[in-house]
């Protein structure tokens, strides 16, 4: 479970900045992104699949993109989720 | 030409902050004043000169400048980030930019979506939600489900009801009178006397009779201290910059989401703010289609009726006098908190800021 806001990642040109906050109940993922017409379906499945892998499944997800390669907005998507998971 | 900027948080005080006021002096912008917990953040070349800055004031990004020389370098986009990663980790999930509209641009490039613009100035915000879930959209969106199987061309009017009186309760039925349906939309910063709680049943109950008003939260996009900061800080210099812009958010997306054409205001003998802020009206609402009437105001004995009349009179102790200015449905419930303020701590409270309230609103 989503904890807390938490991001990860910046608004400059090639990166992501994730940003991750509770949720009710399920998940919201919205993004923002200069190919969010071509890539924005695969961003969401990237971090469903991240949350699915963590066990999340409540949670807030907002992705401006500025043109991140795959394996960077990945990083960034962990990065945020782990950050909102308070620890045990 | 790569050049390694460092950023660090820098302190208002001191050299780099006169380094900063003169940065945005120099670029023409005004300098943000900041309290304990807002942060200003320095962007410095190689050599220690500053080349850009931007600051969080509460949950608003102002103050963001940067050398012309610089811009192409994604600066601002270097600065944003910083605050936006900043106000997050402060535990804020809305943020919003009040900027002059050739910035609007900039932020929007950045993900941040237009609430309104104007020759003067405009309104951007973000938020943690989404676009679609957060801000100004669901807002929206609230507002048309209330007004969902309403006539078409309604009224509006926005009252603060500080408390409400028989001016608001005129200036509503006459309204409503002119109307097909009256949407009466209560300020809801609590930065009153009373509080919004309150005030927005004592316009409900004093509206009841009246079969074709909808009374409504005005929420953060209606004279809030997002859309219409010196409506609340005694600002009377950008008063009219704001005035403008809520006028214009009013027209461009509050008004349609209600489906209304008319805003009615009453005729504002005393506050400067709010003849401003009516002039901004009458100026800003026609051309996009919505007709602004103003209703004068009631007066007794020689003198308008208004709430700052009956808040000095409590404050004088004399609530016995604000019967004559007030519906009875108000009257009472002032009467009721002032007996109970012995027994209940809840009214005691509630009854000394009334008695002791000062504001211009």
């Amino acid at each position: 479970m989503i904890d807390r806001t938490a991001s990860a990642g910046s608004l400059e040109s090639s990166d992501a900045m994730v940003t991750v906050g509770p949720h009710p109940d399920g998940i919201e993922i919205s993004v923002t992104s200069p190919v969010e017409r071509q890539f924005g379906d695969r961003m969401r499945a990237t971090a469903r699949e991240i949350l699915n892998t963590k066990g999340v499944t409540n949670a807030t997800v907002r992705i401006d993109d500025r043109g991140a390669l795959d394996c960077t907005l990945r990083a960034r998507i962990e990065t945020a989720v782990g950050r909102g998971i308070a620890p045990r | 030409m790569f050049a390694a900027f460092t950023e660090r948080w820098i302190r208002d005080a001191g050299p780099e902050g006169r380094d900063r006021r003169e940065l945005l002096a120099r670029l023409g912008l005004s300098v943000p004043a900041t309290d304990d917990g807002d942060r200003i953040l320095g962007v410095f070349d190689g050599s220690e000169r500053l080349v850009g800055t931007g600051s969080l004031v509460g949950a608003t990004i102002r103050g963001l400048g940067a050398l012309p020389e610089c811009r192409d370098e994604g600066i601002a986009a270097r600065i944003v980030s910083a605050l936006v990663t900043e106000a997050l980790r402060q535990g804020k999930t809305e943020l919003y930019v009040f900027t002059k509209p050739e910035t609007a641009p900039v932020f929007q490039a950045l993900s941040f979506d237009l609430v309104a613009r104007t020759d003067d100035a405009a309104l951007l915000e973000w938020s943690v939600a989404g676009r679609e879930r957060g801000g100004l959209a669901p807002f929206l969106s609230a507002l048309s489900d209330a007004a969902a199987g309403r006539p078409d061309g309604a009224g509006a009017a926005v009252v603060n009801a500080n408390p409400f009186t028989l001016g608001h309760r005129y200036l509503l039925e006459t309204a409503a009178a002119r109307a097909p349906h009256l949407y009466v939309l209560v300020v809801e910063e609590d930065r009153s006397v009373f509080p919004f709680d309150l005030r927005f049943a004592l316009v409900r109950d004093g509206t009841a009779d009246l079969g074709n008003v909808s009374v409504l939260r005005g929420g953060p996009y209606v004279i809030s201290s997002r859309t219409f900061p010196s409506y609340f800080t005694r600002d009377d210099a950008v008063a009219q910059v704001h005035a403008t812009l809520d006028a214009t958010l009013f027209a461009e997306r509050i008004a349609p989401a209600l489906r209304v054409t008319e805003r009615f205001v009453g005729t504002e003998p005393y506050c400067p703010v709010t003849r401003t802020y009516n002039e901004a009206l009458k100026r800003v609402l026609p051309p996009r289609g919505v007709r602004v009437t103003e209703i004068p105001r009631v007066e007794r004995d020689g003198e308008a009726v208004s709430a700052s009349r009956v808040r000095r009179l409590i404050r004088e102790g004399r609530l016995a006098e604000t019967r004559a200015l007030l519906p009875a449905t108000t009257y009472d419930a002032l009467v009721a908190i002032e007996r109970k303020k012995e027994s209940d701590p809840e009214s005691a409270a509630l009854w000394k800021r009334i008695a002791l309230g000062t504001g211009r609103h």
